[in-house]
Formats: structure tokens, sequence, C-alpha cells
């Protein structure tokens, strides 16, 4: 059976991709668009002004087994992604992913957990957390005297 | 791995100045079909192409570029989706037939009839 478990130029790949971003280069080396092994789903972070908004692809997964808790400082994700097809035929690439995967990422600023929304929308999760009260910009109007 | 190839990328590929990355791609034979399952988180049904010329099929999905505001920290790559098949003339193209769900696009590729298998009876006499 022929099956394409690893892909022989990962690291070298990521290596490019790295060093793509490094200099700031568009068009850079084609490359398989996943993270390797261990870092499954890809996640960014972005600071949008008063809050943080986390996206993570994470596709052909059902948003309702996906577990997601947010603290202050962290939040983790965790869930499987299953392969519903595995055995119905003979394979002959496998690329995509699959099995239980558990992130946990650091926050560089605080967040109210109370306040997070998540949406899933074609594989994309997407978290939108406000950040605390105590770190939100604070605009101090001055008075004319 | 006769009947579906990937394509070799001789060189990069350009589309109005945005990046185009490989989807990750299963791609599994039954006795019947062929299919091909792609992942391509952040594509909607609007922005997906899917193309079959001469005996190459191609798949193209755009993602929007949008960012929601400064990027503190990023693993994934901006850009779209592209990737090339080359199918064999033992398979239909005619009977293709196209999913997409939850940023995961399924094709499958029935096989053309003079392939697929045939149970011969056996008359006892």
């Amino acid at each position: 059976m022929l099956m394409t478990r690893r892909l022989p130029f990962w690291d070298m790949d990521r290596m490019f991709d790295e060093m793509s971003r490094m200099f700031d280069t568009f068009g850079g080396p084609l490359g398989l668009r996943s993270v390797p092994g261990g870092t499954f789903p890809a996640m960014n972070v972005y600071d949008a002004k008063d809050k943080l908004v986390v996206t993570v692809e994470i596709p052909g997964v059902d948003p309702a087994t996906i577990e997601l808790s947010v603290q202050e400082n962290s939040l983790t994700l965790s869930g499987k992604r299953s392969d519903t097809e595995n055995g119905k035929g003979r394979y002959y690439r496998k690329e995509r992913p699959t099995g239980e995967f558990h992130r946990t990422i650091t926050l560089n600023e605080k967040v109210d957990p109370a306040g997070v929304a998540a949406s899933y929308k074609d594989g994309i999760l997407r978290i939108e957390m406000p950040k605390a009260q105590a770190v939100k910009p604070r605009t101090i109007a001055i008075k004319a005297e | 791995m006769k009947d579906i190839e990937k394509k070799q990328q001789t060189n990069i590929t350009r589309r109005e100045e945005r990046n185009t990355f490989l989807p990750a791609t299963d791609i599994w034979e039954t006795p019947e079909e062929i299919t091909l399952r792609m992942d391509m988180p952040g594509v909607s049904k609007d922005n997906l192409e899917i193309k079959v010329e001469g005996d190459t099929l191609t798949v193209h999905g755009g993602v929007s570029q949008d960012q929601p505001g400064n990027a503190l920290y990023a693993e994934q790559r901006v850009g779209d989706f592209h990737r090339e098949f080359s199918l064999s003339d033992d398979l239909d193209r005619e009977k293709i037939n196209a999913a997409l769900n939850a940023g995961v696009l399924t094709l499958t590729v029935a096989k053309a009839e003079k392939v697929k298998p045939r149970k011969i009876q056996i008359l006892a006499n």
C-alpha cells in the first residue's frame, strides 16, 4: 500500500517559509498550507484595539465537539478531527492531519473571559475576546479652562 | 498511483500578486471511484473554482485576505489555494461530484465503465 504519511521535505519547506516571512517576500516557495505535526490547528492572534481576535484553521470539524476555554491570560482548545473514511479504500495520499489535538496559548494581554464570543465558518474558528477593563486604552478628555 | 498524479509544479504560481498554496489532500480509491479530499479553510462556495481541461483537474479556492487587526502571532499563511491533478483515461470526466463542507472539499470522480470490476458468473453444468 502506498501511503504518504510524512512529507520528505516538510522541514525544509517550513524553513523556507520562515525565511520568506523573515525577508517579507511575496510569492515564496510553494508548499502545503498546513503546519508540521504537533501544531495542528494553526492559530493566528490579532490585536484589534479593544479586543484580541484568534483565528484557527480547523476545517472539517463539528464546532459542537470543539472544547474551548479562555482564562484571563490563556486560551485552550481541544478536540478531535476524525478520519471517517479510513479503511474504505486504498490510499494514495494522506496529507490531512487527523486525530486529537490540544493546544494552549498564552495571551499577551488580559482578557475578560465572560465576554468571549466564538464562531465557526468555512473551517475557520474565530474567537473574539474583549480586553480586560484595566488594559483597554482610555482616552482622557482635556478640559479647557 | 497511475490514476491520479500530482502535476509537477515547475514555477511559482501567482494570481493578482497573491500567494497560493497547495491544500493538504487525501486521495483514496474504491472499485467504483476515486475520492480527493482537500483542506481549504476560509474558502466559501462562491470563491471555489473547479475546472476540467483535457486531462487536468484544477481546483482554486480564494481566501479573504482581510485581517481583523494587527497580527501579534501568526502560523497561518495568507494566500489562496491552488492545486492541479492529472486524470487518467480510466476516469469518467463527466461524472465528477464536488461537495464543500466546513472548509473541506470532497471531489469524487467515477471510474469509466470499462475499468469497473465485473463479476463473472460461473455456470455449473
